[in-house]
């Protein structure tokens, strides 16, 4: 999916383009250090975060079905 | 509570709340009151965001959610680290580099004044009710339990909570919030190593017991639609309730633009999303051992005692304390039962305790049957009379089992969470009111002292709405869900106003607007009128929402006004 903010370029005054000031794309702002050891891009932060979802939901599992 | 107790509750609050006041009593202008300056670190906007989601409802009554129906709860959270994930992805750099106070503004951008309108209003009746709920919520037990007058409770803690967020705006949030969070974490951490120490049994056995009376069913993948919590509730409900809340609610979306940078405001929430569900799970799993615990202790009957005390004295039958009499009888045996199952299991004896585990398990329903039965004698003698004491079990464990000066930091705790979650949600209704009403509708060029005085004064009116709302508040469900309920009717139109802005360039300002109107009447009417679970009104009014926004583009040529970047 696509944020309509990664289009560049001025208002269109139909008001069918672009309606904010223009600014550096999202997928910049990705590429941004993030000063974290062995997480340096956003998408390593993003997948450890997804990493630990995934971790906290099977040891709910692993609760659910012993104790079942 | 004893001298000690009141000296502990007492010196706690007032001594951050003047700290807190204090630290931050000078704004020279709006943004500094409302941003902060921007000066904030990660570690404190992460637990700024943890705290406004967790009021004081979180910490009294989901330990009585985990006792009644143990630990499903936590799926109610399932969907909030990836919708974080989103929000840090694409929500906060929009937020960030357009330099907006509120999200709103960002709706007026894309879509023109009536949409940003739509938006704050349908905040400001979102969050205006949910204020009056938190403020409520722990009045309504702690003045029960302790006896204070109810209307005084609520005054005095809406009192406090408006002088230091009307004095110190968004900073002295934050600032409070870090030590009100140290404060409650210490009182539970506190009450939960006591109630490990306190139950007879080792935590294998106390596991064992909880998961034979089904408390420790975290995970079910049900697709029964009337079913509250199930995997998919949470992960597809969850997402979007956490998107909206998180992306598009201004008591967070301002605890997070507070931050000194991007990476200082991603981190805050990545912090979040990852202890969120452990977070929740430990404060469930708190209610889940009080059961363990009230399984070798005897429970009263009803844990709101001053309304079975209320009910007794209007029964003439005597049919209340003869309910109360068998309930006490059963609840021995069966404490009898599991006593001799436990010593059967680790004797190794499966036959004795297979048998002495289903004797313990008939005991438990009979229990359940007489609750039950005096539940329905208690509403026949007092028909206004609240059946749901899930609320009351952590504050009677408390006052009951934990040692003077501990029992006044545990209701510190809770009133400390009144407070920063409070603090937080007016300090988002003024600033609202200020910048999407006051600012851009009646005030254009006034100076930011003016606006400064003006955020203070609608915080203060913001927080008499509170108090009022909570004086004549009267909920019928437990809590927590109370306030998740009220959330997920909004929320969901709410948020699509959001996606379609971000990710739906071609929908004007007009169609969302109409299509938003439809929507939210469309959940109203089937909120009333459909048995499902709440969290799927979030999914609903979003997708009509979105659907019904890119029918009326089909059909209107778009001529739309989007307003002006400053």
């Amino acid at each position: 999916m696509k944020s309509t903010e990664e289009h560049a370029g001025p208002v269109d005054p139909s008001g069918r383009g672009r309606l904010v000031p223009a600014f550096e794309s999202l997928a910049e702002s990705q590429n941004e250090i993030t000063g974290l050891p062995g997480l340096p891009r956003w998408s390593h932060v993003y997948f450890f975060v997804f990493a630990c979802f995934v971790l906290w939901v099977s040891l709910l599992l692993i609760l659910t079905v012993l104790y079942s | 509570m004893n001298f000690l107790d009141f000296v502990v509750l007492i010196g706690s609050l007032v001594a951050i709340a003047a700290f807190g006041a204090w630290h931050t009593r000078r704004h020279r202008n709006l943004d500094h009151y409302l941003r902060g300056d921007e000066t904030v670190g990660w570690l404190t906007i992460g637990v700024s965001v943890a705290a406004t989601q967790a009021s004081a409802i979180t910490f009294i009554s989901t330990p009585g959610q985990g006792y009644q129906d143990g630990l499903d709860f936590v799926q109610n959270y399932f969907g909030m680290p990836l919708a974080l994930i989103l929000i840090a992805a694409v929500f906060l750099p929009i937020y960030r580099r357009l330099n907006v106070y509120t999200a709103y503004e960002y709706l007026g951008r894309r879509f023109g004044m009536r949409t940003r309108l739509l938006g704050a209003a349908l905040f400001l009746l979102q969050r205006g009710l949910a204020a009056g709920i938190t403020i409520y919520a722990p009045a309504i037990i702690l003045s029960t339990v302790l006896g204070w007058n109810l209307g005084l409770t609520i005054v005095l803690t809406g009192l406090l909570v408006i002088i230091y967020t009307v004095a110190g705006g968004s900073q002295a949030v934050s600032l409070t919030q870090k030590w009100q969070m140290a404060v409650i974490f210490g009182g539970m951490l506190a009450a939960f190593a006591i109630l490990l120490i306190k139950i007879p049994a080792s935590l294998s056995d106390s596991f064992t017991i909880a998961g034979t009376f089904k408390k420790l069913n975290a995970v079910s993948f049900s697709l029964d639609p009337s079913r509250r919590y199930t995997f998919w509730t949470g992960v597809l409900g969850g997402f979007f309730l956490s998107l909206s809340y998180f992306g598009c609610d201004q008591s967070q979306v301002q605890r997070y633009l507070s931050g000194s940078s991007l990476r200082e405001s991603r981190l805050g929430l990545m912090f979040n999303a990852v202890l969120k569900i452990p977070m929740q799970f430990f404060i469930l799993l708190l209610g889940v051992m009080l059961f363990v615990f009230y399984q070798f202790e005897q429970p009263p009957i009803f844990f709101n005692q001053a309304a079975w005390r209320d009910a007794v004295r209007h029964d003439p039958g005597d049919q209340l304390q003869a309910l109360e009499l068998q309930f006490k009888y059963a609840s021995r045996q069966e404490e009898q039962h599991i006593v001799q199952w436990l010593k059967a299991k680790r004797a190794g004896n499966r036959a004795a305790e297979a048998s002495a585990r289903g004797i313990a398990l008939a005991d438990m329903s009979q229990v359940n049957a007489i609750r039950t039965k005096a539940e329905n004698a208690m509403k026949k003698a007092d028909p206004g009379v609240k059946s749901n004491d899930a609320d009351y079990v952590f504050v009677t464990f408390i006052l009951n089992q934990l040692p003077h000066g501990l029992i006044g930091l545990l209701i510190a705790a809770f009133f400390a969470a009144a407070l920063q979650s409070k603090s937080a949600e007016l300090n988002a209704l003024g600033s609202t009111t200020t910048v999407d009403f006051y600012k851009h509708l009646l005030r254009r060029e006034a100076g930011d002292a003016h606006y400064v005085a003006a955020s203070r004064w609608f915080t203060f009116f913001w927080g008499l709405v509170a108090i009022a709302f909570a004086l004549f508040a009267n909920l019928v469900e437990n809590l927590i869900q109370a306030i998740n309920i009220v959330g997920s009717v909004f929320y969901g139109v709410f948020l699509a106003l959001f996606l379609v802005a971000f990710f739906l360039k071609h929908i004007s300002g007009t169609a969302i607007f109409w299509a938003a109107l439809a929507a939210q009447i469309l959940v109203f009417v089937l909120y009333f009128f459909l048995n499902i679970s709440y969290l799927w009104y979030n999914l609903i009014g979003c997708a009509a929402c979105v659907l019904l926004g890119l029918v009326i583009q089909a059909f209107l040529p778009n001529t739309q006004t989007p307003e002006p970047a400053p």
